[in-house]
């Protein structure tokens, strides 16, 4: 790169940094006329009511119409009452908008065809993310926080692909408290082969902050899949496991029994979603809040219904659902009260620790998972008889 | 049918009908000829087929009500050889790989399958696996046993491993091994591709159950499964079978994760068509395990079971 490409690069990094500086945040929740909600106050509780925030994803030009919108959202959700607000995985994601050129790109553009675009045919999506990365993680920080510390709720703010100090760019989601201090940071430990193909990469640890709403785990999407996510985080504490999604809809057939049968992949699937939070929620005996992004932007689309979740048993129909969006493309705030009394008489009743075989863990745990990589390291084989 | 297909059967039983020794093993031969007749080259049965053997041969009481004596347990291992016998002369007269069932059996003394060590207490819950030619290949007790089940005096195998027949590589689970996604998961990660599950399962057995059962299982690990189910009153209990077979959702019409399922609660035969190649397939567009997180697992397991065990109640 010549001294000039450079001087401009920098140039550009800098002027995305003043352009989501945190006044303009701060400017536009002022706008906005948000007002500090009673929620909070009379915490620690048995009883807690929880939302999480069905929203769309599209771009988004700058941190005005980001703290708006994500300001507005929050405080639909405190109105009904909401203690803590989940938003869907890649919220930030909205902030790449801020880079020139890719609103015009047409809505079919993958992100991939768009980083080539902007940035050349040798440039990936992670290098788009490194560079616009400090502004977005600039913007969304202050908005959060902002937004948590105006309405005095809790806010997890889903999640937004931010590099670390070495340029490594990852998955991360963040819970701020109601003084708008973050208390948690939270990077994705189970990524989509298309995360790791754009360049992302995995966390390796799982985090529960003991809060006097709940002790809370923050995994995020397909960290929901793996059921020893739950597992550590009950087992480190956690009473409440948020999962931001944003579920991608791959229009193609992937499945050879779908295109065998001639069928069409569905937009949305409950069978695909039973996949996730909800199982976890019923192994481990913890409450679950299911945020998902919906809508398109690069070529993706995603799908999904919010839910606010609990064990079978505490639930009045047994159905595992407190509450649920009514749609899975539609812009929505779902929020349930949760029963902590009631959570913690089912692990004096019925823990799931209660059968727990240790010694059988103990042989094949942690070195098992090490051993498949290696024996199954060109992909894994399904052997026919 | 492809040539990575595998015909099986789940064979579901009712309870009430097996009164007497001679009724449960006129039963099973009756249903591994349907089963063999259908081309099933699998056959699974559902738990306590060979407990409700023995019970009646004995005159014993319910072990699921009250613990039988361990004073009884050679006799008890004696009647329970007798099932497994009877069991091998089916599996190679028909040339089927055949579970028939789980049964108690004594903790201290030699099963008549390979079974791995495990501590000496007063009962196992067991399944042989016995392959075409007669031979008990693997003898695999139930590895997640609660509060109740100790309380009988069950006793937890530590011994989790599939094993190569003819129909794939196998892995079992018993009664509360497939509420414990632990189970399941040690098995894939030995590579097994078919699950089966000799199940006996207490009134009312609500759906919602089964989808965190075994159906969650063949999701989170890209494995085929079965499950057998008991029905009807036996041995003191209600039971509620839901027979089923199970793949990842992307292999089954309306991507509902069901192979087949039986539509009543009486005795019969599921067939299913368990298709490996197709499995491959799906697990070649979207490997799940592509995306195992050694790091992560091996800073927390498995002390944090430890770490639950210790605060359980109080968490």
């Amino acid at each position: 790169m010549s001294l000039a490409d450079r001087l401009r690069e920098e140039a550009f990094r800098l002027y995305l940094r003043w352009r989501g500086r945190p006044a303009v945040v701060a400017a536009a929740l002022d706008r906005l006329g948000i007002a500090r909600t009673p929620n909070c106050d009379a915490l620690p509780s048995d009883s807690i009511r929880v939302a999480a925030v069905q929203m769309r994803l599209r771009l988004v030009g700058g941190a005005s119409e980001y703290a708006e919108m994500i300001g507005t959202r929050a405080r639909d959700a405190a109105a009904a009452g909401a203690q803590l607000v989940v938003f869907p995985e890649d919220s930030g994601t909205h902030l790449v908008g801020m880079l020139p050129g890719l609103a015009g790109l047409g809505e079919g553009v993958s992100l991939a065809e768009a980083t080539a675009s902007l940035a050349g045919p040798g440039a990936k999506p992670v290098d788009v993310l490194r560079f616009v990365g400090p502004a977005v993680q600039s913007i969304y920080e202050t908005t959060f926080s902002e937004v948590a510390r105006r309405l005095g709720v809790y806010v997890a703010s889903g999640s937004a692909m931010l590099p670390d100090a070495a340029g490594v760019v990852r998955n991360v989601g963040y819970l701020f408290g109601p003084d708008g201090a973050a208390l948690c940071r939270q990077v994705k430990c189970h990524l989509l082969p298309l995360e790791a193909g754009w360049g992302l990469r995995p966390g390796d640890d799982l985090h529960v902050a003991p809060t006097p709403l709940a002790a809370i785990g923050l995994p995020i999407c397909m960290d929901a899949t793996y059921f020893e996510t739950s597992r550590i985080l009950a087992g480190l504490g956690a009473e409440l496991i948020l999962i931001p999604a944003c579920d991608v809809f791959e229009g193609r057939a992937v499945g050879p029994g779908r295109a065998a049968a001639g069928e069409p992949t569905k937009p949305y699937s409950a069978w695909k979603a039973l996949r996730g939070l909800w199982p976890r929620v019923q192994e481990s005996q913890t409450f679950g809040v299911h945020a998902a992004m919906v809508g398109g932007m690069l070529g993706m689309t995603a799908t999904g219904r919010s839910a606010i979740l609990a064990p079978l048993e505490l639930t009045a129909d047994g159905s595992g659902i407190v509450a649920q969006a009514s749609s899975w493309d539609q812009e929505e705030i779902v929020a349930g009260d949760l029963d902590r009394r009631a959570l913690r008489e089912l692990w004096e009743s019925a823990d799931v620790a209660d059968g727990f075989n240790i010694e059988l863990y103990r042989r094949h745990f942690p070195g098992a998972y090490a051993e498949f990589r290696e024996r199954h390291a060109g992909g894994r084989v399904v052997p026919t008889p | 049918m492809s040539a990575g297909t595998v015909r099986a059967a789940a064979v579901q039983l009712d309870a009430g009908g097996l009164n007497g020794p001679r009724a449960v093993l006129a039963a099973t031969a009756e249903m591994v000829e349907e089963a063999a007749r259908a081309g099933a080259r699998l056959v699974i049965f559902p738990a306590h087929t060979g407990t409700l053997y023995v019970a009646a041969e004995l005159g014993l009481q319910s072990p699921l009500v009250a613990a039988w004596a361990e004073a009884r347990a050679e006799e008890i291992a004696e009647s329970a050889a007798e099932w497994v016998r009877a069991a091998r002369r089916l599996a190679s007269g028909y040339g089927v790989t055949l579970l028939p069932g789980t049964v108690l059996w004594p903790a201290r003394l030699e099963p008549p399958g390979p079974a791995g060590r495990g501590p000496d207490q007063a009962w196992h819950h067991a399944a042989p696996v016995v392959l075409p030619d007669g031979r008990v290949a693997r003898w695999q007790t139930q590895t997640h046993v609660r509060g109740g089940e100790r309380e009988l005096g069950w006793e937890a195998g530590v011994d989790l491993s599939p094993v190569d027949t003819p129909a794939g590589r196998l892995g079992v689970l018993i009664g509360d091994d497939i509420w414990y996604p632990e189970a399941a998961r040690i098995l894939a990660l030995q590579d097994a591709v078919v699950i089966a599950c000799p199940a006996a399962v207490r009134a009312p057995y609500d759906e919602r159950h089964q989808w965190r059962g075994l159906w969650q299982q063949v999701q989170q690990n890209q494995v085929l499964a079965m499950e057998a189910g008991l029905g009807g009153e036996g041995l003191g209990v209600r039971w509620q079978p839901r027979t089923a077979a199970f793949g990842p959702v992307e292999m089954t019409a309306g991507e509902t994760g069901w192979l087949a399922r039986m539509e009543s609660e009486r005795s019969g035969a599921l067939i299913a068509d368990l298709d490996l190649s197709m499995l491959g397939e799906v697990v070649r567009a979207y490997d799940i395990f592509s995306q195992l997180n050694p790091a992560l697992y091996e800073r927390y397991l498995p002390a944090v079971y430890e770490r639950w065990r210790k605060a359980a109640g109080a968490r």
